[in-house]
């Protein structure tokens, strides 16, 4: 149906748009914006529709669009709900309260900021995130006299993990669930539990390798920490309660109302506007601060997508991909979990989640997989996956963490980030094995097991034979 | 509980969320574009679970019923000209004619009254009010201290030009764009019917004002006009280079409109390709050219398009239209006129955006069945929606009010308000005669000989007046 010209041109502006705003310095959304006239004018000047509103129309009257639609509202609506819950001042208080009760014992100190970070990137967003608690790590260790190095990067890659508890976490939860037609529960049962371990796992590897850098601080910094007014980082009591009331009832929306009777974009803007409403902000500022470059650049997305998927360059490789793996869930799975991950570090991962999720879609419908856990591995992997490399969260943690007089070595972060996400990606892999041939998992299980306790004991070995040689 | 109930509680719900946003905006309580929205989800809900719809009508009522997509059409190329605006108001282009033209006028006030106004016309016709004001009020400002006169004359002459010039292009404002996407009217159709009228109209409109202000432009003192001849224009173009480009971009732009017909590449895909090569040949910074575009204006424009969609949906706007057509019972001359007036109206009453969306289908109906007046009263909803802007001081002139008083000086919206009325009366009353041409050429002949007899007469009458008095005086 579509020339094979058309199909190059589509391609190359799909790469373009992945490739372009990550070596130079073009805007995303304009690059996307550039790809899809570009296509429209190929397939105007190409002739294959008669009248070039034609491509258009297929993509608007397609599942595709509808999906695309559904899902534009709902990250519009979690803009809103994200901006406001952000500078209320909810989560810098309830993190100092809770770094307050800690009474500065290190290891405590490190669970409050580690399980804060997944909790707020698992209700606002990642930057959200970062930018919310470094600063204020770097406020708590210096009232406590302590390295923030440890706390800064364990929370960075954490929000990574809470990226993945709910399906209201990132925008390519949003996307995929909306696709797939996964009810907030589901995602959570489906994908958040399993994230819910995947932290344990990360945080227990994380206080190994710091387990020498996290030193309590004195008796004195300690009353200091105390005698601070948590209440501080709260502008407006009013705003507050308001606020933490609104989004509470939202979560208990999203869990008790079941989408067919209301749709979860719905719930979202209904929320996002009572929020505005009530908060009392100025609206026009809050609009101004929405991060409308981000919806130009779905929207673009959207187009490309579309049009890949209309020329058949999706199909293409959704056959590859069952080519490869045949009719075995597993390692379709694992295969879309690992590629989906490395895809994603090195370009954005809305591109690919975008173009991944109808592969996995009509992979579902061709070869009568039983759907939704495959769907999990894309949720997995292009989460997970921005993490291998230094890249737009980390970076900005990275600035925010010298911004506030913490410098962090980029390699140090670098190491640690990689390690941590292959040991996740890994801890996944078994899981999905386990959850199919329970025996094989055990297995793999074992052996990862046997190639730890080993690397561990060689690591300690190492150590001793210094201490030793320093007398 | 049977159908006919559940409709009309339909109805009643959801032109209450209609009445009620526009009150809501009026009254200044709650940003537009949250109301708008507030509103289209409650108009949402209203739908689903008493007409059972789905989530497609949502996408209908957003993006306009296939296969001509008017909403969304119309949306991409508002999208398109704020990117347009965006970068050419950065390059400093207007700022720069504009004060070349003032310096042609060597500051003889009824020149640079002119030349204002004239340049008012302008860029609003190509950037649309509220850019136009942000532009030329503050130079207005500069030249006035130059020149130490007073402004405020020429500021609320600027301001009743602004309206006028929204109507000159098919691209000048979003009404424009509303109508002209969804009558498929296009961009030189719609400057030879309705913006070269308005041509004439900025002429009468700029006759009366300087009838009315003609005794208070003073001329400045010749010192002051050698200061601003000594003044360089180029001080407002932050980057000659990207002035040139933007300009260029602009006018090729312009050109594309004029020669390429709708029905190749249709208008919105003209304006958001001239809007992404200006955003990339100037080398701005993208990401902050986006932010700052007005999502405000999308966000309420998405509201309105759902709640006005979803009136035409449970048919409420088939009943206003029944009730004019009722009206003028089927005659095309009321038609056009009875739709001048009451946009007109209601335009200057209420936000012009709204009545433009309740507007479109009401003529859609109404001219059903007669294609030859279909686009005639188009023209005329374009007409009243961009003259009755000037009935009330509020919408853009309030912008005109807040940067006039930044800049310390009192605007008075009474007096402002009296000038508008008697404009906008003026305007719609020669639009009247003008389709009155259009149909009866004999008997508008007729109109405008008694007009002019009438001014004329008004004019001696006053003159005579003035005479007497200054007898009296003496």
């Amino acid at each position: 149906m579509v020339g094979p010209f058309n199909i190059i041109i589509i391609i190359a502006c799909f790469i373009g748009i992945l490739i372009l705003p990550y070596f130079s310095k073009t805007n995303r959304a304009l690059v996307a914006l550039v790809g899809v006239l570009i296509i429209f004018f190929t397939f105007l000047v190409s002739g294959e529709l008669n009248l070039s509103i034609t491509l258009f129309q297929i993509i608007f009257t397609s599942r595709f669009f509808y999906v695309g639609f559904h899902s534009i509202i709902f990250i519009l609506g979690m803009l809103f709900i994200i901006q406001i819950c952000g500078s209320a001042g909810i989560f810098r208080f309830a993190a100092f309260k809770l770094a307050q009760r800690t009474k500065g014992r290190p290891t405590l100190l490190f669970l409050v900021f580690s399980s804060m970070a997944v909790f707020i990137s698992a209700l606002l967003n990642n930057i959200t995130c970062v930018i919310i608690l470094i600063p204020l790590t770097v406020v708590v260790s210096r009232i406590l006299g302590i390295d923030p190095s440890p706390y800064i990067i364990s929370e960075a890659i954490l929000a990574n993990v809470g990226a993945v508890i709910f399906s209201i976490s990132s925008i390519p939860n949003i996307l995929i669930s909306t696709y797939a037609g996964m009810t907030f529960n589901e995602f959570f049962i489906y994908v958040g539990l399993f994230s819910l371990f995947l932290f344990g796992i990360t945080t227990i590897f994380f206080l190994f390798s710091y387990r020498k850098k996290l030193t309590p601080p004195k008796e004195i910094m300690l009353e200091n920490l105390q005698a601070y007014n948590a209440w501080n980082y709260v502008p407006n009591k009013g705003v507050f309660y308001r606020s933490i009331i609104i989004l509470i009832s939202i979560l208990i929306c999203f869990v008790a109302i079941p989408s067919n009777i209301i749709s979860p974009d719905l719930i979202a803007i209904c929320g996002a506007m009572i929020l505005v409403i009530s908060s009392r902000f100025k609206a026009k500022e809050i609009i101004e601060k929405i991060d409308f470059e981000l919806l130009l650049y779905l929207m673009g997305i959207f187009i490309i997508t579309g049009a890949m998927q209309y020329a058949g360059i999706l199909d293409l490789i959704g056959n590859g991909i069952s080519v490869l793996c045949g009719q075995n869930e597993v390692a379709v799975i694992i295969l879309v979990l690992w590629v989906s991950s490395f895809l994603s570090t090195s370009v954005d991962n809305l591109p690919i989640t975008q173009v991944f999720t109808p592969i996995v879609g009509d992979l579902i419908t061709t070869e009568h997989m039983a759907g939704k856990s495959i769907y999990c591995g894309l949720v997995y992997g292009v989460n997970l996956g921005n993490n291998l490399i230094l890249k737009t969260k980390n970076v900005s943690a990275l600035n925010i963490a010298s911004e506030n007089a913490c410098p962090i070595k980029k390699s140090d972060f670098l190491k640690l980030s990689f390690i941590a996400t292959i040991l996740q990606l890994v801890a996944i892999s078994v899981y999905f094995i386990m959850i199919y041939d329970f025996i094989l998992g055990l297995i793999i299980l074992s052996i990862i097991a046997m190639v730890l306790v080993f690397l561990i004991t060689i690591i300690q070995l190492k150590h001793r034979r210094q201490s030793i040689k320093n007398g | 509980m049977d159908d006919a109930l559940i409709t009309l509680i339909d109805q009643i719900i959801i032109v209450g969320c209609f009445f009620s946003v526009i009150i809501l905006i009026i009254t200044n309580k709650l940003n537009r574009a949250i109301a708008a929205l507030i509103g289209a989800v409650i108009v949402y809900f209203t739908l689903i679970f008493t007409k059972k719809g789905d989530f497609l009508v949502f996408i209908d009522l957003i993006l306009g019923v296939g296969p001509d997509y008017q909403n969304y059409h119309a949306l991409i190329l508002i999208l398109g000209m704020l990117f347009i605006v965006q970068v050419c108001s950065s390059a400093g282009v207007f700022q720069f004619i504009a004060f070349q033209l003032i310096k042609m006028t060597k500051g003889k006030p009824i020149q640079l009254l002119f030349a204002l106004c004239a340049i008012m016309l302008l860029v609003s016709s190509l950037f649309g009010a509220i850019l136009a004001i942000i532009i030329l009020i503050p130079l207005t400002f500069v030249v006035s201290r130059i020149l130490s006169i007073d402004p405020i004359l020429y500021i609320f002459s600027q301001a009743l030009i602004v309206p006028l010039g929204e109507m000159i292009f098919s691209i000048s404002s979003v009404p424009a764009i509303l109508i002209t996407t969804s009558a498929k009217i296009g961009f030189v159709e719609y400057f030879q019917n309705v913006g070269l009228f308005c041509l004439l109209l900025f002429l009468i409109a700029m006759i009366y004002v300087y009838f009315s202000y003609r005794n208070k432009l003073v001329a400045p003192k010749p010192r002051l006009i050698a200061v601003l001849m000594n003044y360089n224009a180029w001080n407002y173009v932050p980057n000659r280079n990207f002035f040139y480009k933007s300009l260029i971009t602009l006018i090729a732009v312009l050109i594309c409109f004029i020669i390429i017909p709708t029905t190749i590449i249709t208008p919105d895909i003209i304006a958001i390709t001239g809007a992404i090569v200006l955003v990339v040949i100037s080398k701005l910074n993208g990401k902050e050219i986006i932010q700052k575009l007005d999502l405000e204006l999308l966000l309420f424009l998405l509201g309105i398009f759902i709640i006005t969609g979803a009136m035409e949906h449970i048919k409420i706007i088939e009943a206003i239209a029944k009730g004019l057509e009722a009206f003028v019972g089927g005659n095309p001359f009321l038609t056009i006129v009875v739709i001048l007036w009451i946009s007109g109206i209601f335009s200057g009453l209420i936000e012009e955006i709204p009545v433009v969306k309740v507007f479109i289908p009401v003529v859609n109906i109404i001219t059903f069945g007669q294609p030859m007046i279909i686009k005639p009263t188009y023209y005329g909803l374009a007409f009243g929606v961009g003259i009755g802007n000037n009935l009330t001081p509020f919408g853009d002139t309030l912008i005109v009010k807040n940067i006039t008083e930044e800049h310390g000086v009192q605007f008075s919206l009474s007096r402002f308000f009296k000038l508008g009325v008697v404009i906008c009366l003026i305007n719609l009353i020669t639009v009247t005669i003008y389709f009155t041409l259009y149909f009866f050429l004999f008997i508008g002949l007729l109109t405008i000989l008694v007009a002019v007899l009438l001014t004329f007469s008004i004019i001696l009458i006053r003159r005579y007046l003035n005479k007497s008095s200054k007898k009296f005086s003496n």
